[in-house]
């Protein structure tokens, strides 16, 4: 195993107990993440720096803009940045949305070692 | 045990399939329903595994049912609806699919965590509901058509223009409506009988679908609202020309002599052309105008078609 | 009563319930070969004395749908319940009939059944998984009466209720349903302990 620095993450779901298990989970596998927090896309991109994030953790269905247009913009200011939408709605028109756009797709509840394969590469 | 020997002499009168399999799918019980049907004795489907003994061709989703249950003890009601063919079973005699669906429940049976599968019959449901459903179609269509024609009838015409006067005013597509008359038609009763009459108007329904067909419209837009009377809606159109122009193309069809045991027939035929909007927003005021233009057309001399000449 | 549980323990069912209807909605979406919208689920828990008086003013008159009973860590009855008129709009949309309200076949009956059956084990089983306990749910049954009626199937006296709204639409068509998970006062406490271990592990 070779050292890396600590990721920097942004984790935005609207449902704070959906918050928590991301960033429990995150931990178990990277206890030094630096996990930044918000609860909808316009907090997000309050909080969003480009380079700031190595990763992007983000909801599909919230109030207000959804997951896939908040990655559309994040996109539009960090072209590097890793993308990752994670939502319950596991149907295939939304895992074939996320691919088309060139996120990665996690489902519901969170699989600890497709998160932790996610995180490490 | 005599309490066990009353159960078995129960389970052994059911007329219902029931199977039990343990986690790997081994069977642990075959019942003579299923055996009969399958034709594959109890002591040689014991201990065999479900997926061997039905040659691997069980539906996916009754595999999914049986996981679930052995699983997570989740019960499953697989409908035949939905899962046309999960077993590949067959009816005694005619060796037709034997329709049939299936309950998954999870239970402990011997001392170990099972799965009871029940299979009902449903045959007798699904003939009797395909003979409903054939005959609800059949009494649907004889309320919306005229029996002697095929055409649709008065009611039918009623839903069809208030479709299309609906559409009209989102869409803002003009349309025409045709009240169409025979003239001469109660000569062809007098002079030839009624069976002839009747002939003649199944041919002249038949030249006016293909008319509007042949104009971009639909057979089912064509009427018979009773005797001579006929409707017919051309849902897109250009301008008053093009439909007076075609009215009076219509005209001439209808008149081509019908052929009756060795002899012509002649009919004529007058229309009443009335457009959206100008002539009428509402079904009533359209059916109003294209009356009274068929009228005037009759006044004018016959075998023609007329634009009716109110506007709004 | 009605608050039995707290704000964390409430936005933890509202979480479980979400992936829950997000797998029932993946299973339906095949079935429909369509993609189902689905709206964030609603959690309130009413009591039986009072849950009357909600289910008069959140459902329709007349009711249809599925039940089915459920019992592990915890015990009841789930159900999904659709105003009676649209109960069997799912089932035209699956296998394609268009026979009215009065036509509902005994067929029909069987595949809402298993549509029902579907959903709410879906819901069932993610909640009992995530939560590391188990649950073992009966046979679903179709349904159709009122609002007292179907209360009085679902539950006795002394129940909490917990009911989970979801709307779903599919293709142009409207189609909102919701879903009721009435659980035995008894074994609340199976659900209050489970959602604090839960919780533990993430504060």
């Amino acid at each position: 195993m070779t050292e890396t620095t600590a990721k920097r993450i942004l984790l935005v779901d609207d449902s704070r107990v959906a918050r928590l298990t991301l960033q429990y989970l995150i931990k178990l596998t990277d206890e030094h993440a630096e996990i930044t927090q918000a609860t909808n896309g316009d907090e997000a991109l309050a909080v969003f720096q480009p380079q700031a994030f190595d990763l992007a953790l983000l909801d599909f269905n919230m109030p207000g803009i959804d997951g896939l247009v908040l990655a559309e913009l994040i996109r539009q200011q960090d072209a590097n940045i890793h993308l990752v939408l994670v939502t319950a709605n596991i149907q295939d028109a939304i895992v074939a949305r996320a691919k088309s756009m060139g996120l990665d797709f996690l489902g519901k509840p969170v699989d600890p070692e497709q998160l932790a394969s996610l995180l490490k590469s | 045990m005599p309490q066990q020997e009353d159960f078995k002499n129960l389970i052994d009168r059911l007329e219902t399939g029931l199977i039990v399999v343990n986690a790997q799918r081994q069977i642990l019980l075959w019942n003579p329903w299923i055996a009969r049907i399958t034709g594959i004795a109890e002591n040689l489907a014991l201990d065999q595994v479900l997926d061997n003994v039905f040659n691997e061709s069980i539906d996916s989703a009754l595999i999914d049912a049986l996981e679930q249950a052995s699983q997570f003890n989740l019960s499953r009601r697989l409908s035949h609806q939905l899962h046309p063919s999960l077993l590949p079973i067959f009816q005694q005699g005619n060796k037709e699919p034997l329709h049939h669906s299936i309950l998954v429940q999870p239970l402990v049976y011997k001392q170990q965590a099972a799965c009871l599968l029940q299979i009902s019959d449903v045959t007798t449901r699904v003939r009797r509901e395909k003979h409903l459903r054939a005959a609800v179609e059949k009494i649907r269509y004889l309320a919306h058509h005229d029996t002697l024609t095929g055409l649709a009838n008065r009611t039918l015409h009623a839903i069809n223009l208030h479709k299309t006067c609906a559409f009209a005013a989102k869409s803002n597509q003009s349309f025409a409506l045709f009240f169409i008359d025979l003239d001469g038609f109660k000569f062809i009763n007098d002079r030839f009988g009624h069976d002839a009459g009747d002939y003649l108007l199944q041919i002249t329904a038949q030249r006016l679908q293909k008319a509007l067909i042949d104009f971009g419209s639909k057979a089912e837009l064509v009427a018979r609202l009773g005797g001579d009377e006929l409707v017919a809606l051309l849902p897109t159109i250009s301008n008053a020309d093009q439909v007076t122009t075609f009215a009076n193309r219509v005209c001439k069809v209808l008149e081509e002599p019908v052929e009756w045991q060795g002899q012509k027939m002649h009919v004529g035929a007058s229309i009443g052309i009335a457009l959206w909007p100008h002539q009428g927003l509402t079904p009533e005021a359209l059916m109003a105008s294209a009356d009274n233009a068929m009228y005037l057309a009759k006044a004018r001399g016959k075998g023609q078609a007329m634009l009716a000449l109110n506007t709004p | 009563m009605v608050n039995i549980l707290n704000q964390d323990q409430q936005e933890t069912i509202v979480e479980l319930m979400n992936i829950g209807v997000g797998r029932a909605a993946a299973a339906l979406s095949k079935l429909v070969q369509d993609e189902v919208l689905l709206s964030v689920p609603k959690v309130d828990f009413v009591d039986s004395q009072t849950a009357e008086s909600r289910f008069t003013e959140i459902l329709p008159v007349a009711l249809a749908g599925v039940t089915q009973a459920f019992s592990g860590f915890i015990s009841g009855k789930a159900a999904l319940i659709f105003p009676e008129e649209r109960s069997l709009e799912l089932v035209r949309i699956v296998v394609g009939h268009e026979l009215t309200a009065s036509e509902i076949s005994e067929l029909e009956q069987d595949t809402l059944a298993e549509l029902g059956n579907i959903l709410l084990n879906a819901c069932l089983a993610t909640l009992a998984n995530i939560l590391h306990r188990e649950i073992r749910t009966a046979l679903p049954e179709a349904y159709s009466g009122n609002c007292h009626n179907i209360l009085k199937l679902l539950c006795e006296e002394d129940s909490m209720i917990m009911l989970v709204q979801v709307d779903f639409s599919l293709l142009q068509r409207e189609l909102q349903g919701y879903l009721a998970f009435i659980i035995d006062l008894q074994t609340a406490s199976g659900l209050y302990d489970a959602l604090n271990e839960y919780l533990e592990k993430l504060l």
